[in-house]
């Protein structure tokens, strides 16, 4: 256990703590937000509602990671469909820790829309270019060394060149990664850089406390303005729960974009205008998987060094993705021998997705018994992009090669041939019969110029809660088409920079 | 919601286990009473949705068995149950398919987990660690 951050093994009694400002949850948003307000010199306290792991934790077992670092043990559904498989980090450093560390900066045809659109005059290269520096810098991003790469994933790569798709180098928050390529259960290495191995050790050290298996259940405001939270610390272990309160006058949501809103609805706080939970994004991924006659090795690569962006105008981005067998395993309709004589042919795999950007959205509602309820329909425009994306990306695996491509789709399992790619479309593949999967929830209290449209105004403050922050992705007010890690710590950074400058003004009230 | 198991789930589960295990000749590994033990041990960590559509498909099971073959799905030969499975996980009702979809990933995602699996598909990944490790640090 890192000194400083204390568990609910240690808590024996009801807890009342004081603070200057309350973080609520230690991913991307949360950790980043800690750090920068922490090192400014405020009284910070940081809540989150998993544990504390270190990389001598991470077993690199999927059985036993996923309980321990995914929330709902990596099974959460978004409903709708089909239903989507939405996985997300439930633990010190939230989703960074079994992410793929892809740091990409916001686009700029995002930012423009941002600023036409939502009022985000901030938004542009020029003054976020410090922050996406700083983030670069923290996360050590860099691109990876060849030697890390895969033989299946340059197989894939030269592929896409030779029909003529623009392959880019992945951005990747990493130190001398060498591909152990476990990022979805924790670098056993510490070569990811992450939330926890980065921001969490730097709040810490300029003072910050961290209560782990800590529950916000309620935000407490007087006249709408907030000054506390209740919850409760739960040993997991033993089942032993304690309550929680924490008094403060400013108050970071950063729990992610399910977590965030139903905290806010349950709060009844910051929804004068209905916008809590709505405008939900999610970046829809599905994936191919192709069958070689040579080794591919995949698992002997870093678990994803580019992406094709040829296509991002046209709203998805291509990529590989290797994965331990155990999680590859699911998306194969055999079972019993035919199963197993499939996955025989692991090294000769190479799992491939595509990430689509949000054509429409969806919404979050906070249920009673805890429940969380996401909805998502997936909408004709994005149907036709998954079409023409998976025929682009299986004929890639074709072009490279392989003797047959895996599809998501229960009754088009696989195609062998380029003639069959005309079948990826609504003759054979139905809406609710893709296997669509995401690690990306966004939107749902968004940031914007007009408090009728936004939960939030540019300063990330609630237009209708003086003192109350969100400090996660929640705040995109569209979709940004690539992984947005790099753009939640940037705004959340921005946001903590905004708080440290105006400390007096919020603590004296 | 944190209802594990009761002992008749475990049985059908087992059952279907015993149809949807992989293995054939080069393997043939006897696990499915520790692969429904894990998964029973797993159960609270899913969502509660999850948790009530795997004892609702287990119940389900045991209901269209009795429908289809009168007979209870524990019980069932092994040439029915396979054919049961079968038309499960091909059916083209949704919910038939997504709930035979959550019960056979449960199971695979045990089953390839384990150490002996792992190391008859030359996935060798502790192996692989200590290499890439081993190897001088060169700047990114």
């Amino acid at each position: 256990m890192n000194s400083g951050i204390i568990s609910a093994k240690e808590i024996k009694s009801d807890q009342h703590l004081t603070c200057e400002v309350l973080v609520i949850g230690s991913g991307s948003g949360g950790g980043a937000a800690a750090a920068r307000l922490a090192e400014g010199g405020m009284d910070t306290l940081l809540l989150e509602e998993g544990s504390y792991y270190d990389q001598s934790d991470f077993t690199r077992k999927l059985t036993e990671m996923t309980p321990k670092i995914y929330r709902d043990a990596g099974f959460s559904l978004i409903y709708g469909n089909p239903c989507i498989v939405f996985q997300e980090g439930k633990c010190i450093g939230g989703s960074t820790v079994m992410n793929g560390g892809m740091a990409w900066h916001t686009p700029e045809r995002i930012m423009k829309v941002w600023r036409e659109e939502h009022g985000i005059a901030f938004m542009t290269p020029e003054t976020m270019r410090p922050y996406f520096e700083y983030i670069d810098q923290s996360l050590h991003v860099a691109q990876q060394s060849e030697d890390s790469i895969s033989h299946g994933e340059k197989v894939f790569k030269r592929s896409a060149e030779s029909l003529g798709y623009e392959v880019t180098k992945n951005f990747r928050s990493q130190n001398n990664c060498r591909g152990s390529n476990v990022c979805i259960l924790g670098c056993p290495d510490n070569r990811k850089q992450t939330v926890q191995n980065t921001y969490i050790p730097r709040a810490l050290q300029a003072g910050a406390r961290i209560y782990t298996e800590s529950k916000v259940q309620k935000i407490l405001a007087d006249n709408r303005r907030v000054k506390g939270v209740s919850g409760i610390i739960k040993n997991r272990e033993s089942g032993k729960k304690f309550k929680l309160r924490v008094d403060a006058k400013i108050i970071c949501v950063a729990a992610g974009a399910l977590q965030t809103p139903a905290l806010l609805q349950r709060s009844k706080l910051a929804n004068g205008n209905g916008r809590v939970g709505k405008n939900f994004l999610c970046h829809p991924n599905v994936k191919a998987v192709g069958l070689y006659d040579e080794p591919m090795n995949q698992w002997k690569g870093v678990h994803q060094a580019h992406q094709i962006h040829h296509f991002i105008e046209e709203g998805f981005i291509m990529s590989p993705g290797g994965v331990p067998p155990a999680a590859i395993a699911p998306g194969f309709p055999q079972f019993g021998s035919e199963h197993l004589n499939l996955m025989e042919q692991y090294d000769r795999m190479l799992s491939t997705a595509v990430m689509l950007d949000d054509t429409t959205s969806g919404w979050v509602k906070a249920l009673p018994f805890d429940i969380v309820w996401p909805y998502y329909q997936i909408d004709s425009v994005m149907l036709d992009r998954i079409y023409k994306s998976m025929r682009l990306l299986a004929g890639i695996h074709l072009n490279a090669g392989a003797r047959k491509v895996f599809l998501p789709f229960a009754h088009l399992p696989e195609v062998k041939n380029r003639d069959e790619l005309a079948k990826i479309g609504p003759d054979y593949v139905k809406k609710g019969e893709i296997e669509i999967f995401t690690v990306h929830a966004m939107g749902t209290c968004a940031m914007g110029g007009d408090p009728k449209r936004h939960v939030v105004q540019l300063t990330g403050e609630a237009w209708e809660v003086p003192g109350l922050f969100i400090n996660d992705a929640s705040l995109l007010p569209t979709s940004i088409g690539v992984n947005p890690q790099v753009t939640i710590q940037a705004l959340s950074t921005r946001i903590a920079d905004h708080i440290l400058e105006n400390r007096k003004h919020y603590l004296d009230k | 919601m944190k209802i594990r198991f009761f002992t008749f789930e475990k049985q059908t589960y087992l059952k279907f286990c015993q149809v949807v295990l992989p293995r054939n000749e080069r393997l043939n590994l006897a696990i499915e009473d520790e692969i429904v033990e894990k998964i029973n041990h797993m159960l609270p960590n899913l969502p509660i949705l999850i948790q009530l559509g795997i004892h609702f498909a287990l119940a389900l099971l045991e209901i269209g068995s009795l429908a289809k073959y009168r007979c209870r799905f524990k019980n069932l030969g092994q040439e029915n149950s396979h054919i049961y499975i079968y038309q499960w996980i091909h059916s083209s009702f949704p919910l038939l398919r997504d709930l035979s979809k959550i019960l056979n990933g449960l199971v695979l995602v045990h089953f390839y987990d384990d150490p002996r699996v792992m190391q008859h598909l030359g996935y060798s990944i502790n192996d692989h660690i200590q290499h890439v490790n081993s190897l001088p640090e060169i700047k990114s």
